[in-house]
């Protein structure tokens, strides 16, 4: 009875924790030479260790939470953090943030090296989807 | 009356939202900044708490008032960064801080030219930090660290903080690692805290080399820094080391000891500062350590090992932290002159003498929270108990201002600080 509890609330929260998060997955533009990458050169992108693509982020929201929970291993408050400190560093500064998916596809659609993220949802025939995390 | 209020409204929604052009101007150019307001506390009058010797004349002590106990974490930060090109950035940094004036006088930390050279390689030009300690770069940061201050026991044994010359930052993926590698080569003045006023050093064929490697949470650092130290002959006449240092420089040559007076007055003398480090940080839990060898080719320069192990955990907004932090000083059992054979007995007592009055000896547990106020605004506190050792006489750590009673033998130093660290 006790496994069977715990197996329900498991059930639950997957389903609750699908309904929260968007699912976010990386994008290029559909003319990009770029390939599919890996978690580790996404995450190089957009912590500033690879400057071969010029990353577009998102303001904020569940997207944002999810892209950086799953592909950066980190929080979106840590993130922050990191860049703050990366700014006095000499490391960089942040990549620009757009204000949802819709300004990304169009952002990544008018230059072949920029990389973004995005709702599946949203993806149609101007961008190509490189990593599905 | 109406048109105007009209008139002015479509203004402002002009100015609030510039052209394309004006924006990709206004974001070329970045001002930021970084400060610390903090207050020390000791249960002592008999000696005077400093970040490092070197570098502060007077520290904090019981009995001080607000502003001296005040102005030994505190500081203040400028940044600004302008995008010349995608690949060229130009940095230039203003610190200001209680330094070796005893005043807080700006200090130009950065000056340099960032050239993205290709993909995995940047090169810096100009002013730039010497990467000697795993926090080099972010060191007057004290929002990008969760302790109150570095531990003096590593962070002290280096007094110069910038250099003049170039680096090459290269990186690069092996494996599941992310690999930094930063050699650098330069020169610089340094000033430091000396009576009867500040001195002003040089250290010139600086040669530096930093390498990193992240894997995830974990960090691990390894770094190696030489150079040329030469310092000006002191005019403290107040002080025996250095009037018998002046007498020993002026009759030495005659007795073949031309080379040790030379290494003893710091002309040209090799020192070298090495060091290892991990870093963890997952989001909750947080680690760090530093193990870090300081060596001179002079007898004027300790020999010193300092380490330290420092570990956290987030709740939230709370972090509490607790610290173990000890410098030793080695402790030449004979000195030898630069042939490597045994100086007289006379030359030895006042090499001794001069070695062990730059003694340091010291180790701390401290225990300390950070509480997160607002998103670029922390504030902390730090509880510290320092244990000073040494040779007899000479028992002052890293404390300055000490009274003989205090020097006779090891004390315990109880240090409460506070501080509030904002970035903008």
């Amino acid at each position: 009875m006790k496994i069977k509890l715990r197996y329900l609330l498991t059930v639950a929260a997957v389903a609750f924790a699908g309904v929260v998060h968007a699912q976010a997955v990386v994008v290029v533009g559909a003319s990009s030479p770029a390939g599919n990458m890996t978690k580790e050169q996404v995450a190089d992108i957009f912590s500033g260790r690879s400057t071969e693509f010029e990353p577009v982020d998102q303001v904020g929201g569940a997207i944002r939470d999810e892209f950086s929970s799953k592909v950066l291993g980190k929080s979106t408050t840590q993130m922050k953090a990191f860049w703050a400190k990366a700014a006095f560093t000499g490391k960089g500064n942040p990549p620009k943030e757009l204000g949802g998916s819709a300004d990304v596809k169009q952002a990544v659609a008018a230059n072949p090296k920029r990389v973004g993220y995005i709702e599946k949802s949203a993806v149609d025939g101007t961008v190509k989807v490189i990593l599905s995390p | 009356m109406k048109r105007t209020f009209v008139t002015t409204l479509v203004l402002a929604a002009a100015i609030a939202s510039p052209s394309g052009q004006a924006q990709e101007q206004e974001s070329r150019f970045k001002l930021s900044g970084f400060g610390t307001l903090g207050l020390v506390q000791t249960n002592t009058d008999q000696a005077q708490f400093v970040t490092s010797p070197s570098i502060q004349v007077d520290g904090a002590r019981k009995g001080n008032g607000v502003l001296r106990n005040g102005s030994i974490d505190s500081k203040l930060g400028l940044q600004g960064t302008y995008q010349v090109t995608p690949q060229l950035t130009a940095t230039l940094q203003f610190l200001s801080k209680q330094g070796p004036d005893d005043d807080f006088s700006p200090r130009t930390e950065w000056a340099y030219l960032k050239y993205e050279a290709a993909n995995n390689l940047s090169i810096h030009a100009g002013r730039i930090r010497i990467p000697a300690f795993m926090i080099s770069d972010s060191l007057d940061v004290g929002y990008s660290q969760p302790w109150l201050r570095p531990p003096g026991e590593v962070y002290a044994q280096v007094p110069i903080s910038t250099i003049n010359g170039v680096d090459a930052v290269y990186r690069t993926r092996i494996g599941n690692a992310f690999v930094t590698v930063q050699p650098m080569i330069g020169n610089g003045d340094f000033k430091f805290a000396a009576a009867p006023q500040p001195t002003v050093g040089k250290y010139e064929n600086v040669f530096a080399l930093n390498a990193t490697a992240e894997f995830g949470a974990l960090t691990l650092r390894a770094g190696h820094l030489q150079g040329k130290v030469t310092v000006p002959k002191s005019t403290d006449g107040d002080n025996p080391a250095v009037q018998a240092l002046n007498a020993f420089d002026a009759i030495a040559p005659g007795f073949g000891y031309g080379e040790l007076a030379d290494s003893m007055r710091l002309k040209n003398v090799t020192a070298t500062f090495t060091g290892i480090g991990a870093s963890y940080d997952d989001g909750s839990l947080i680690a760090q350590s530093e193990y870090t060898i300081r060596h001179a080719d002079s007898y004027a320069i300790n020999n010193s090992t300092g380490w330290y192990v420092m570990g956290g955990y987030r709740f939230g907004k709370w972090t509490p932290y607790a610290m173990y932090s000890k410098l030793t000083n080695d402790d030449p059992r004979s000195y030898v002159d630069s042939n490597g054979t045994a100086v007289s007995p006379m030359v030895s007592a006042l090499v001794s003498a001069v070695y062990q009055s730059a003694f340091t000896d010291q180790h701390t547990v401290a225990v300390g929270v950070r509480y997160d106020l607002m998103k670029n605004v922390d504030i902390k506190a730090q509880f510290q108990r320092t244990t000073t050792g040494g040779p007899a006489g000479n028992v002052q750590g890293l404390f300055v201002h000490t009274t003989p009673s205090f020097a006779a033998a090891p004390q315990d130093v109880n240090v409460l600080s506070i501080a509030t660290d904002f970035i903008f």
